[in-house]
């Protein structure tokens, strides 16, 4: 008779029926039988695994105590020790996805395979995608029953230590992991099958999913330019000569920003372009090819602006993904707007 | 946004594009001599502030081939 596969469930306060948005503070606790949704797990699991345990965890106390709520997940799962942990479906709670992410992550560090589930939107899959295994599922706990099924088979497989097929014949979203293969025909004669398809109106799977760019609203129009504080932004990887913060040449992780405040423009010798993505000798001879500070001084002095910002911002910005560049970019939009800069020129090589 | 990439600007989204030369000098041309890359680069900056002070609906490409030129003065 095979060992039984034993299961642990990490949910929040809510879906372990603790509490809605009051109990949000309630500190980890571990109880030795499936609460709230963790029934319904087990119903999803049916004879072929035991739900050994319920993790509860608080949205609030799991970001506030983020030391404290780690190590005292960690210690569950050593004393634990499932054959396999399942997190979520958070849906779009997003407190609550960051934590499921983690949470698979500290199982994974502890040798304990984990599966978690939540809306593709949530930004837990936005900081765990690459690392994690998500299930998608809807947006509203409406969505429950649909997403144990997936979740609860993924589950199975990862405790048994079965191989994973792709994401799209296992039903979790892409990590964006490589995995060479044949397929049975080459890749101009699905091309083209996919190119007749679409044509006549018939469907078609993409191999390579398109993800439409999101539409940002307009800012509204700068009334008056002669009292506007301007900044100066660029992704083309300017920085001082000698790259003293170690910027990376492409993949930007952070943004820097310098003072120019004393600066009349940029001279070539003071600043160099350190970015992969594009022949950088021009910028090096002139850095006001990709911030503009010379010009934008002139139209200072000449009154046409207000003033420009003391620091110029800048990263290099090849081979940055959408979802990294989101995050620069609301860094340094947050720190524009608490100096009260009005608007921004943003140079892209 | 100031870009010579324009294009893909506009379709990633970017409210406000300003035509930038080339990748390499996106802000001037080198080969006008320093004169007439001054002039350009200036005009490239003054098209985007006019962008700044433009209503738009959506993605907008601005050309700086669309600006006059003039000396710089406060108006």
């Amino acid at each position: 008779m095979p060992k039984p596969i034993r299961v642990v469930h990490y949910l929040n306060q809510f879906f372990a029926g603790i509490g809605g948005e009051a109990s949000a503070n309630a500190p980890v606790t571990v109880r030795h039988e499936a609460l709230g949704a963790a029934r319904a797990l087990q119903a999803a699991l049916r004879d072929d695994a035991t739900l050994a345990a319920t993790i509860v965890c608080g949205d609030n106390f799991f970001h506030d105590e983020h030391e404290r709520a780690r190590s005292e997940v960690r210690e569950a799962l050593r004393i634990l020790r499932p054959d396999v942990l399942v997190a979520g479906p958070a849906f779009e709670a997003g407190r609550y996805g960051i934590a499921c992410g983690e949470v698979c992550r500290l199982a994974a560090a502890e040798g304990v395979p984990a599966v978690a589930a939540m809306h593709p939107s949530n930004p837990g899959v936005l900081m765990h995608r690459r690392e994690v295994l998500i299930v998608p599922t809807a947006a509203s706990a409406a969505g429950m029953q649909e997403a144990l099924a997936p979740l609860a088979r993924l589950a199975l497989k990862l405790a048994r230590g079965e191989a994973l097929g792709s994401a799209e014949s296992e039903g979790y979203l892409p990590r964006g992991v490589r995995k060479v293969g044949f397929r049975a025909e080459p890749g101009y004669r699905r091309a083209i099958d996919m190119l007749l398809a679409k044509l006549g109106g018939r469907p078609y799977v993409s191999e390579i999913p398109y993800q439409a760019a999101e539409m940002v609203e307009p800012a509204s129009p700068i009334t008056d330019l002669r009292r506007l504080s301007l900044a100066l932004v660029t992704t083309g990887g300017l920085v001082p000569i000698g790259n003293p913060d170690g910027q990376t040449s492409g993949n930007a992780q952070k943004y820097f920003r310098y003072p120019i405040d004393q600066l009349q423009s940029l001279r070539p010798g003071e600043w160099e372009a350190y970015h992969v993505g594009y022949f950088t000798h021009l910028v090096n001879k002139n850095p006001n090819y990709v911030l503009p500070l010379g010009y934008m001084r002139e139209l200072e002095q000449a009154g046409v602006i207000g003033s420009v910002h003391p620091y110029a911002y800048t990263l290099p910005g090849v081979s940055t993904s959408v979802a990294q560049s989101e995050m620069l970019g609301r860094g340094i939009a947050a720190q524009l707007r608490e100096a009260k800069v009005g608007a921004c020129l943003l140079v892209s090589t | 946004m100031i870009s010579a990439i324009y294009d893909l600007a506009l379709t990633t989204g970017a409210n406000r594009v300003v035509r930038g030369c080339r990748i390499e000098h996106v802000c001037g041309n080198p080969d006008l001599g320093p004169d007439k890359d001054h002039e350009y680069g200036l005009r490239i900056i003054r098209t985007a502030l006019r962008a700044l002070g433009t209503k738009v609906s959506g993605p907008t490409l601005f050309d700086p081939s669309e600006e006059t030129v003039e000396a710089a003065h406060a108006s």
